[in-house]
């Protein structure tokens, strides 16, 4: 026994030895493999190109998630490559982090003293060891968490308990409860971007008098809903962008004021989205405002939980009663496309400017009120922009159960029509549409600019001599009244009334009758 | 007196290249020189520079002479989306389809001649080498040999889990 020890502790000696010889070989080889790579043509760049490189690298890895992957690639070619990457800051600014504490603490470390970029992805990131933001609080420069909730808030409060200057946008979205984050602008002076979802809208005015972006999801704003929260735009005079969704609705106090005499004019605001409440609600606040320099807005209601909705309602129930007040723009409206489709209206107007308003309305009207919802639609749509220069007009949905009487009015209202597009799977013979167009009540020719009119892919107008009758006798009438069609393109189902076929030879006689009272015409068969 | 609008170049190697002041002039190095020297017939060295790589930048600079003015490189403080929008030519591409040596010389001698264009383009180019590969990939493409040591592998892999987790 003795022996084998001793041999035991002699070998264990001897092989000590080795790994000794073996380390400071590996050493020796790494440091010989490292002069080796000065030799190289690209290790001739100097850092700073390398750092160029680095930089065109990052930004064309396509996808954001591959992006630490890749990185991670370019630290593992050589001890120069990973020294350059790991020691210029910019590169690890924009943090995302899923569950790694260590990623976080790391990307910290090397972004040594730059402003950072944080973005918490994934619930299961421990808020506890987010408190190591509190000690880099003065260069958080956005921050995002993307599913907060009662732990991180406690994280977040103490965090803005401090001094956070250089925070310019926060998002922070949560499913749970509704809390208070104690956001104040004397704490964070440079926040320019907001969004925050199910929590307290904060109510310090000195932050939203520097807020440009401000985006509030289900958010409440307190108990005397929207009078607070109005005070508040007030003094966002730079705002620029704003989103609520579904705000009013999960507000605490439902009560809605009468329309006031002074209205909050947001001048700075570009892009206004709202959506997600009811219909009146959205009304009612909207009529609150005034934003004349808009570039964008959308208005997107449903009428789920509306106390007010008829079933005759649509887009109009959306909309303030003085539209024009609020949005100044809609009086210069000159293009609108209308949709319906079953239950969910939509309109889009522009503007010869570019500036756009888009409003829909699901509105879960019964089955047996969808057909006649399209001539509802437009017989509104014609009222609301009964002042709007329209000359394009766009018509998606069930023209077959649409009236005369309704076109009529419709086209009486747009005078200076130039275009009309028309789409939508369902749509007869269209005789009721053209009966309209042949006149208006007072004898005038409707639309006496009206050049073009044009079907869309899809739909197909069936043939009869319902629609022979109405359309040569309506395009006779204004070729007669001076205002002659530049052009007709429609697409004709082949299989008309009672299966009757629609020969080629049939088609080119139509042609050429209405070329006698179009300038260009183009049927297409379909079926 | 010669042509005032063309003036001449010396390479380090001696080489001789007479060429128009516009072209040069992308060279905010040469631009500078050309302010500062006036009107006048000497030569102007670039001590820094071979004939091969020089005849390589006019090349580049000739055809690139009616693009607009770039005075700001590439942004590496997180500028990302002016960097994704950075663009190389087919002609760029084939300009830099030479043997690994002289691409970066190129770049070398872009970047002292301060002709940003051209120093953006090399690096994309480079950069578009080296996106998709493996590190073994990356070193088998530049003659690089793994030079780190067993610790910094076992930091590497640490750093590289974190990474991949988050």
């Amino acid at each position: 026994m003795e022996v084998i020890r001793f041999k035991r502790e002699q070998w264990l000696r001897e092989r000590n030895v080795v790994l000794a010889r073996q380390a400071a070989l590996e050493q020796e080889l790494a440091e010989l493999n490292r002069l080796l790579n000065t030799t190289v043509p690209v290790n001739a760049l100097p850092d700073e190109l390398l750092v160029q490189i680095f930089a065109f690298f990052r930004a064309a890895v396509d996808r954001e998630w591959q992006l630490a992957g890749e990185w991670m690639k370019i630290q593992g070619v050589c001890r120069r490559w990973r020294q350059i990457a790991i020691s210029t800051p910019m590169f690890w600014r924009a943090i995302k982090v899923y569950k790694k504490r260590e990623w976080l603490s790391l990307s910290l470390l090397r972004s040594a003293r730059t402003s950072v970029d944080i973005t918490f992805l994934h619930p299961s990131f421990p808020p506890t060891a987010a408190m190591v933001l509190l000690s880099h609080a003065s260069r958080i420069r956005r921050l995002v968490i993307q599913s907060a909730n009662a732990a991180w808030n406690a994280v977040l409060i103490k965090l803005f308990s401090f001094p956070t200057p250089s925070l310019e946008i926060l998002r922070v979205l949560q499913r749970n409860a509704h809390d208070d984050l104690g956001i104040r602008g004397d704490r964070l002076p440079g926040l320019k971007d907001l969004a925050l979802e199910r929590y307290v809208v904060p109510g310090d005015k000195t932050l939203f008098a520097n807020l440009r972006t401000l985006v509030l999801d289900s958010c409440i704003f307190g108990a005397s809903w929207p009078q607070p929260f109005l005070n508040l735009l007030k003094t966002a005079g730079h705002l620029e962008k704003l989103t609520l969704k579904k705000c009013l609705t999960s507000s605490a106090g439902l009560y809605l004021e009468a329309p006031r005499a002074e209205r909050v004019v947001l001048t700075s605001l570009r892009t206004f989205r709202i959506s997600g409440d009811s219909s009146s609600m959205t009304a009612a606040f909207l009529n609150s405002l005034q934003v004349p320099n808009i570039s964008h807005a959308e208005i997107e209601c449903d009428t789920f939980a509306n106390d007010t909705f008829r079933v005759t309602d649509t887009i109009a129930s959306a909309l303030p009663a003085d539209v024009k007040a609020v949005l100044p723009m809609w009086t210069a409206v000159n293009s609108v496309r209308v949709t319906a489709e079953d239950d969910y209206f939509e309109v889009l107007a522009r503007t010869a400017a570019g500036q756009t308003i888009h409003v829909s309305l699901m509105s879960s009207l019964s089955t047996l009120l969808w057909g006649s919802s399209f001539g509802r639609l437009i017989a509104d749509c014609a009222r609301l922009f009964a002042n709007s220069p329209i000359r394009h007009l766009d018509l998606e949905g069930n023209h077959a159960l649409v009236g005369v009487d309704t076109w009529r009015d419709v086209f009486g209202q747009f005078t200076e029509l130039e275009t009309l597009t028309l789409c939508g799977s369902h749509c007869g013979s269209l005789d009721t549409l053209w009966k309209g167009l042949a006149s208006a009540p007072d004898g005038h020719i409707c639309c006496p600019r009206l050049a073009r009119i044009a079907t869309e892919e899809g739909m197909e107008i069936c043939f009869s001599d319902f629609l022979l009758g109405s359309l040569f006798e309506t395009l006779r009438k204004r070729q007669a009244g001076g205002a002659r069609l530049g052009l007709l393109d429609v697409r004709l189902q082949r299989y008309g009334d009672h299966g009757v076929r629609l020969e080629e030879h049939t088609r080119a006689l139509i042609t050429h009758q209405l070329k006698t009272m179009v300038d260009r015409v183009s049927i297409i068969l379909l079926g | 007196m010669g042509d005032s609008n063309r003036l001449t170049l010396v390479a380090s190697d001696g080489g001789k290249f007479v060429v128009d002041k516009e072209v040069v002039q992308m060279s905010v190095l040469l631009k500078n020189m050309i302010e500062d020297l006036g009107e006048t017939d000497e030569s102007i060295p670039i001590p820094n520079v071979t004939s091969p790589v020089l005849t390589k930048v006019i090349e580049f600079c000739e055809n690139h002479r009616t693009d607009a003015a770039r005075t700001d490189g590439p942004n590496v403080d997180g500028d990302d989306a002016r960097m994704r929008t950075a663009v190389v030519s087919d002609w760029d591409r084939q300009f830099f389809d030479v043997d690994q040596d002289l691409m970066f010389e190129i770049i070398v001698a872009a970047n002292y001649l301060d002709i940003k264009s051209l120093v953006d383009v090399g690096c994309k180019v480079v950069a578009d080498m080296i996106k998709g590969k493996s590190p073994q990939e990356i070193r088998d493409l530049f003659d690089i040999v793994n030079d780190f040591s067993p610790e910094e592998e076992a930091a590497l892999r640490k750093e590289n889990e974190w990474a991949n987790d988050r």
